[in-house]
């Protein structure tokens, strides 16, 4: 096996690694006092001890909710074969109850194979839904009820929570209904009779703290000698890898990363794009690829289109920053354009365009969402006459401007003109 | 076939053996197990066959060679057909008397169904419980004993104790043991030949006496599959007089797909969803199979007793808890009151009354359901099919250990789901309703009525009216009051307002319609004039969740509050809400029509939470007393709802369950674990604490730092909302000032969205970028609590 070779076997070991969700969390669920063996014993005393439970999962997005569940889940099945079937619905899709019963009753008959029929009424669902709960109950099967987007279920009448949350109250069901959302007022929402059924388990997924981060990271990244790679490469690789672990450089790329986004998603995004670039000659890692990963991950995406812009463009964003600090209330296409004459006539740039080519850069501003319409305003007019707005703050044009490669003198100047 | 006859016939000895052990059939139907035994599906019977040779080998040896049950066993086909000539006498003789019988009754050539049947002397009623004849050639060992013998001595028990094994179900007197007992051990208790036989001894049985044979008892018979039990599901005479049954198979664990699981009780059988048509003749007699509340209650009743918690599908071999066994022999018992049983002068001849069954079989639902397989499982206009597949293959392990701790007893007491046998603090609400439906229905008018009812969620309700509506459907059947029918409905489990109408009108008549004919015969049934609803029931609806029934034009309540109002309705109607003002919010001619009689069910007080509490938990003493108290008063101050106050204790189980199981230390020196303040205050915690406090303080630093800036410009400005734009400048000040990198713009727009997502900020979409309006969601008083002690950026705390 050539070196190449290993080193591309284990770039691709790691990027499996990295995409794969039950890898990563494994590391959660070393800690006993996680999120995760909370959960954990939340749902499997619903199973073992044939009682009801309903729990909600928050926390800020890529922190992993529906990861842990997933990996709680999995764990749980294999623990009792055949025991629990999971219904997973999502508030995005199944946020009217009609629908969301529907797709309840198509996942339970599919997982017991029974026959589905997409004309069931919702009358013929919830009464399917209830025996089904029952039967399982009587089985000692359990169901657990995912509802990701927890949020969006409680718009309307709140019919399928109060359903589920009430059926949850008979005893010869057995069943768990976790919630996943982001919003931390989540339990707020809920209306005050469906809100009384709800057993108010919270489990609070947080930005896990530096150090966490800095070990994941080792977790992810360490490879072990039964990976199938030669035992000197993983060694060296290691030990490396341990090197740059205590490296004062690296833990700033890492408190770097985690000033902006301190999640797990991001987290692994990074890793992602330095395991990319890890060099196949070598195979090893080292302070540069981080270096450069973390440039790839922190783009500006605005700053950047301003720095693409065209001299034409930059002087309309110009004009039009003009008219907006001398605080003119509206100022339109055709105002921007007696703007851009005067400051011609006033300095005399070598460069002057017609009317039309304007227009184009103009409607070229507007694609970009470096400018927008006002709203509200001007509806069914064409684009000369409706009102438009700066969606880029002045600081941030004029660091374009002082950055962009060509941009001429006089442009500096009308910018610092007003601002002082 | 007469009594008289049958006496003539039979010797003393078949009061004792009831029934001379052969089976015969006029008819073409052979008895026969179906499914299961047929050669088919030879490979149960052989798994049964070798539990068997294990199971009971020690009780082979002895038994006399010539009985060779295993033989039998190995080709389980149908028995042949024998005709002795004794039964065809007794056919003959039994024609002759039913056309007798049916000169005096109507019909001649029907099937007539009963209710019990005297047979051989012994009765026999729907639901009992019987031994079967397996094969037809068991007379061999005919003298079926009915007194079990100590495994010992050999004799019956007599008027001395005797005790059973629960490893081999042998029975012994308590002088023939070794050391012999005083009385009979609390707990299991194994005998010696068994404990010895566990730690891997040979063991010898005591031989019985010269010139005794040994003998099985019936439960030995038939744990060791040479018996059948049965149910009976119906009897019936056909029409050439014999006397036929429908038997509901119970099967043993080791006939079952799995065989017998490790859980499973030595007196353990299964009810099955097989069902056969029999001859009264192929019954031996009596035993009883119970369900585990019965089972556990069992003194001294004998060794016919068998323990039955499960249904097993012969067709999926799957179990299933069984759900109404005990519902069921409650009906027939109750049934039983309304019919006359005088109805034949002789004692001795069958006790029948005349009543038919329509037809039991179509009654019973897995017959049917066996039938419709490709039918969709969710739309058959309310019946569902194909519920017979969901099952457990095997009976899990851990439903079956009955040593439960005390914290899990606790967790099961405090479920919302538990019911408790009475409902403390209720009782003035409870008799205003009891007075007030009992004073609807008791008068000859039955005048209609209506009763609203209204409080906060978890206030007892619901719960208290269907508790009023349980005591006196006992009194209906005690006779004391006149017959109604009780239709509940859920307003938020309607699909939609308009569908009470076609609920109702099933519930009182049992078919569906549309909700617009529905309504049409809802209005007749209550509007008419004419008297010839004399003699119909009175009718109480219960409305849950009143207020999700007001439409637009409040149609629908109109119309259920405008027809307790006709004269002839006798509609009762008892609404129950959340508002305590929906009448005010009614038009007039609605409100008008609800009248004035309201009952509130005021939020409960911290005594009565603690009351609640704690006869829930009666018997089980693992929550420290002050604990419940300070649970129910803090529930109390905040609602009152006694749901909130049940969760609250069930988690403080869990919680200290948790840490209990986690610390395996502690598990071995099995000190007792009490639920204790600590716990409670944590369960409280989880509840009532919003989490944004603690998610901001685990915010990535910039985020914290845009939180700060929002205060700062909220207090600078005095205006709730600012703009992006204004935001940025300040926290790019904050960061220049500081010597904090600034990352930029469009990181700094990312993270006032995410806090967005959170909703620890109201954002407007990112894309209006440098416009966007922020406002912070919770009070800046929060935020500033949970910026000042940050260790990452102290110097925050100088800005808010």
């Amino acid at each position: 096996m050539g070196a190449a070779n290993v080193a591309e076997e284990a770039k691709r070991l790691l990027r499996t690694r990295i995409t794969d969700p039950s890898f990563v969390f494994s590391f959660f669920s070393q800690n006993s006092n996680s999120n995760y063996s909370n959960l954990k014993y939340i749902i499997s005393s619903s199973v073992t001890e044939t009682c009801n439970n309903s729990a909600l999962l928050m926390g800020p997005r890529g922190c992993g909710k529906i990861a842990i569940l997933e990996l709680v889940l999995e764990e749980l099945m294999k623990e009792h074969p055949g025991m629990i079937s999971v219904i997973k619905l999502n508030g995005l899709l199944h946020g009217d109850s009609k629908c969301a019963m529907k797709e309840i009753a198509r996942q339970l008959c599919l997982e017991h194979e029974l026959v589905f029929s997409k004309m069931a009424s919702y009358d013929d669902n919830s009464t399917f839904l209830m025996s089904m709960l029952r039967e399982c109950g009587l089985a000692h099967k359990t169901l657990v009820f995912v509802l990701d987007e927890f949020d969006l279920f409680t718009q309307g009448k709140q019919q399928l929570l109060y359903n589920l949350l009430d059926a949850l109250q008979t005893l010869t069901s057995q069943a768990v209904v976790v919630g996943v959302s982001c919003r931390m007022d989540a339990d707020q929402l809920l209306e005050k009779r469906v809100a009384s059924r709800f057993s108010h388990r919270k489990l609070l997924f947080l930005h896990p703290s530096s150090e966490d981060l800095q070990r994941l990271t080792k977790h992810i990244l360490q490879l072990s000698t039964d990976s199938g790679l030669p035992n000197d490469y993983v060694a060296t690789f290691n030990t490396r890898l341990y090197k740059l672990l205590a490296d004062e450089k690296f833990k700033g790329i890492i408190d770097t990363l985690a000033y902006v986004d301190a999640t797990i998603s991001h987290l692994l995004k990074f890793l992602f794009c330095a395991v990319s670039l890890l060099d196949s000659k070598s195979g090893i890692l080292s302070l540069d690829i981080f270096k450069s990963a973390l440039q790839r991950v922190q783009r500006q995406p605005k700053m950047e289109s301003l720095k693409d812009c065209s001299i034409l463009e930059l002087y309309i964003l110009v004009c039009i920053k003009r008219m907006e600090a001398k605080e003119q209330d509206t100022c339109n296409f055709n105002s921007m354009m007696k703007e851009y004459k005067s400051i011609h006539d006033t300095f005399q740039t070598s460069d002057y365009y017609a009317r039309n080519v304007c227009l184009r850069a103009f409607e070229h501003l507007l694609d970009q969402h470096l400018l927008s319409f006002e709203d509200g305003k001007g509806h069914g007019q064409s684009t000369e006459f409706r009102p438009v707005k700066l969606l880029v703050t002045w600081p941030e044009l004029h660091l374009a401007l002082k950055s962009h490669r060509s941009c001429p003198t006089v442009l500096h100047k009308l910018m610092m003109d007003r601002e002082g | 076939m007469t009594p008289k006859r049958r006496k003539h016939i039979s010797s003393a000895d078949d009061l004792i053996v009831p029934v001379t052990p052969v089976t015969s059939s006029g008819t073409s139907i052979a008895p026969r197990r179906s499914a299961r035994l047929t050669p088919a599906t030879p490979k149960d019977s052989k798994m049964a066959c070798c539990h068997q040779i294990s199971l009971n080998s020690s009780v082979k040896e002895r038994t006399a060679p010539s009985n060779s049950p295993l033989s039998v066993l190995k080709f389980p086909a149908s028995p042949p057909v024998t005709e002795p000539q004794k039964k065809r006498r007794r056919h003959d003789n039994s024609t002759a008397n039913t056309v007798k019988r049916n000169d005096k009754s109507r019909n001649a050539k029907r099937k007539v169904y009963y209710r019990k049947v005297v047979f051989d002397g012994v009765e026999f009623s729907l639901g009992d419980d019987v031994y079967v004849k397996r094969k037809e050639d068991a007379s061999s060992d005919d003298e079926d004993p009915e007194y079990e013998e100590c495994r010992v001595c050999f004799k019956p028990a007599g008027t001395r104790v005797m005790i059973e094994c629960d490893e081999c179900l042998n029975g012994f007197h308590l002088k023939c043991l070794t050391p012999p007992l005083k009385a009979v051990p609390e707990g299991d208790w194994i005998c010696n030949y068994c404990a010895s036989q566990k730690s891997g001894k040979p063991v010898k049985f005591p031989e019985p006496p010269a010139g005794k044979k040994m003998a099985r008892t019936a439960r030995e018979k038939l744990l060791s599959s040479d018996l059948w039990a049965a149910r009976i599901q119906s009897l019936w005479k056909d029409v050439d007089g014999t006397y036929w049954w429908r038997a509901r198979w119970y099967i043993i664990p080791e006939e079952t797909d799995v065989g017998r699981q490790s859980h499973n009780l030595r007196r353990e059988v299964y009810q099955t969803n097989d069902f056969a048509d029999l001859e009264m003749e192929s019954i031996i007699r009596h035993c009883s199979v119970m369900n585990p509340t019965e089972f556990s209650n069992v003194g001294n009743e004998g060794d016919d007793v068998f323990f039955c918690e499960y249904e097993y599908d012969v067709k999926w071999h799957s179990f299933k808890r069984i759900a109404e066994l005990d519902a069921d022999k409650d009906n027939v018992k109750g049934d039983d009151s309304d019919h006359d049983w005088d109805s034949c002068d002789d004692v001795d001849s069958r006790s029948e009354d005349e009543i038919e069954y329509d037809d039991e079989i179509k009654k019973s639902p897995s017959s049917k359901a066996f039938s419709s397989q490709s039918l969709a499982a969710n739309s058959q206009k309310g019946r569902i099919f194909g519920l017979q597949k969901i099952g457990a293959k095997k009976i899990p392990e851990h439903v079956r250990s009955r040593n439960q701790t005390d914290l899990e007893r606790a967790k099961a007491a405090l479920l919302l789901a538990t019911l408790p046998e009475f409902l403390p603090c209720r009782d003035r609400e409870m008799n205003e309703i009891t007075t007030f439906i009992k004073g609807a229905i008791c008068d000859e008018q039955c005048l209609g009525r209506c009763l609203y009812i209204h409080g906060v969620p978890g206030t007892g309700k619901t719960m208290s009216v269907l508790s009023v509506m349980k005591n006196l459907k006992s009194e209906v059947d005690r006779g004391t009051l006149r017959p109604y029918s009780f239709v509940e409905i859920n307003g938020l489990k309607l699909p939609s307002p308009e569908h009470m109408y076609s609920v109702i009108y099933e519930r009182l008549s049992g078919h569906r319609v549309g909700w617009k004919k529905a309504l049409q015969f809802l209005n007749e049934r209550f509007c008419e004039e004419s008297n010839t609803a004399k003699d119909k029931s009175p009718c109480i609806l219960l409305i849950d969740e009143l207020d999700l029934l007001v439409t637009r034009n409040q149609s629908i309540l109109y119309n259920i509050l405008d027809w307790p109002t006709k004269p002839n309705s006798k509609l009762v109607v008892i609404g129950i809400a959340n508002t305590m003002d929906l009448p005010e919010k009614l038009l007039p001619r609605i409100s008008s029509r609800m009248g004035i009689q309201s009952l509130c069910f005021g939020p409960y007080h911290y005594q009565q939470l603690q009351e609640i509490i704690s006869t829930r938990l009666r018997g089980i003493d693992c929550f420290e007393k002050l604990a419940v108290e300070f649970a129910s008063r803090k529930v109390a101050a905040v609602s009152g709802d006694a749901r909130r106050a049940l969760e609250i204790c069930r988690r403080a189980a869990e919680l200290a369950d948790y840490a209990h199981k986690r610390s395996k230390k502690d598990l071995k020196s099995g000190r007792k674990i009490i639920v204790g303040m600590a716990d409670i205050e944590a369960a409280i915690k989880e509840m009532f604490q919003a989490p944004h406090i603690q998610v901001i303080r685990s915010c990535p630093k910039l985020s914290k730092i845009f939180l700060a800036a929002m205060v700062h410009e909220l207090y600078k400005t005095g205006l709730s909302e600012t703009t992006f734009d204004k935001l940025a400048t300040s926290v790019q000040c904050f960061c220049s000032s500081n010597g904090e990198s600034f990352p930029g713009y469009d990181a700094l727009l990312k993270v006032g969205c995410k806090l967005g997502e959170c909703r620890i900020l109201l954002t407007e979409p990112g894309e209006r970028h440098k416009l966007q309006k922020l406002q912070l969601n919770y009070s800046s008083d929060d935020v500033t609590f949970a910026l000042k002690e940050c260790k990452d950026i102290p110097w925050l705390a100088k800005y808010i």
